[in-house]
């Protein structure tokens, strides 16, 4: 691979991992209704 | 004022300090007990996009007010370390979540299944009815007694919450008193 | 006559003695339970200092008048440090009611140059007292729940 190559890989797996972060971050912040049942 | 909101436009609002103006939180779970017929709390994230979460929880009691933009609390003291909540706030079971259940009448009519709360804003949140999914397709409003028995998979109401399914959150607030009367006076 | 935030922004700090300009007004800070104008906020970045209000020679249309330079000093503390960062101007900020309802954006806040007392909000179209200030802070302004009635619908 030449150098332009290896830039391009790098950036598409920098930009990736960022992508990946926002959806896990997203994920962990995401919220919801909880309405428990009773124990029985 | 009273303006029913589904509890699930609650999740992401800020909670706001009344006299320090500041966000101190955002809103992640709302929590509700069907069997006591109240919000028992909020549990938390931090302010910003890609904030996490947020450790402390609000209480129920803790809540200055539940607006349609903001939860409002006195000051930051009010968000408290899950080892000094209550248990149902500090660890919610999301996995005996009510929402998803089916609705189902004694008589053994099918009204739909859970899909959302409503809740009174203004206040502390008062939750008057269950938002469903109808069996035909669509969503529904029901009112709901004050208290309601809830274990199993199903939820178990009324005979009359049949004649009280209405389309809209409007139609709801204005069912509410007549469903609560009825009942009363079975 | 009343004076107002948008009005003074940017209005010269001038000496009495010296009638040197120390620098212009860049933002109000408030003493929210107190309903006041706590300290003037000269100048920007690094470089802002405050003066309380009590430290002023005088609120004028033209110009703001302390004694000499040294009525100027530097923040003393985050809350100070916020406010001369802007943080806290109020201008700009949202309002909201305590029961958590947005009224709109503060448009402009009236107070009394003589004494610094806050005498009125402006959210859109209407003018609501100071008196019903309960906090204002990085994020919004609260105001008490007898706005409630005019609170916009979503």
């Amino acid at each position: 691979m030449d150098a332009v190559q290896v830039l391009v890989l790098v950036l598409a797996l920098l930009l990736l991992a960022i992508a990946a972060f926002v959806v896990i971050q997203r994920r962990r912040r995401a919220g919801g209704v909880i309405a428990t049942r009773d124990k029985r | 004022m009273t303006l029913l909101v589904n509890a699930s436009q609650i999740t992401g609002l800020p909670v706001v300090t009344v006299y320090g103006g500041d966000d101190v939180a955002e809103v992640r779970d709302v929590v509700y007990s069907p069997g006591a017929g109240r919000l028992v709390g909020l549990t938390l994230n931090k302010r910003g996009f890609l904030a996490g979460r947020r450790r402390e929880v609000l209480p129920a009691e803790a809540i200055h007010a539940i607006g349609r933009d903001a939860v409002m609390v006195s000051d930051e003291s009010s968000l408290v370390l899950p080892e000094d909540a209550p248990d149902d706030v500090a660890h919610p079971d999301a996995d005996r979540n009510v929402v998803g259940d089916d609705v189902l009448t004694e008589g053994g009519v099918s009204l739909g299944t859970v899909r959302d709360l409503a809740l009174l804003v203004g206040g502390t949140g008062e939750v008057v009815g269950y938002q469903i999914d109808k069996p035909g397709g669509g969503q529904g409003y029901i009112p709901l007694p004050a208290q309601l028995a809830v274990s199993g998979s199903a939820l178990v109401v009324p005979d009359i919450t049949e004649e009280f399914v209405r389309d809209d959150l409007v139609g709801l607030g204005a069912a509410v008193d007549e469903f609560r009367a009825r009942l009363g006076l079975r | 006559m009343s004076d107002s935030f948008r009005q003074c922004a940017g209005r010269k700090v001038v000496s009495r003695t010296s009638a040197q300009a120390l620098g212009t007004v860049t933002h109000l800070l408030v003493d929210a339970p107190g309903r006041q104008v706590a300290a003037v906020i000269v100048g920007k970045g690094k470089k802002a200092r405050l003066v309380d209000w009590s430290a002023l020679s005088g609120f004028g249309p033209d110009a703001v008048m302390v004694g000499d330079d040294s009525a100027l000093r530097p923040p003393a503390d985050d809350r100070e440090l916020d406010g001369a960062n802007g943080k806290l101007e109020l201008v700009g900020k949202r309002v909201l009611t305590e029961r958590g309802n947005e009224l709109g954006s503060l448009a402009d806040v009236s107070f009394d140059p003589a004494t610094g007392a806050l005498e009125t909000l402006r959210v859109g179209d209407r003018e609501i007292p100071a008196d019903t200030l309960l906090g204002s802070g990085s994020y919004a302004v609260i105001v008490d729940d007898s706005q409630e009635a005019q609170a916009q619908p979503a």
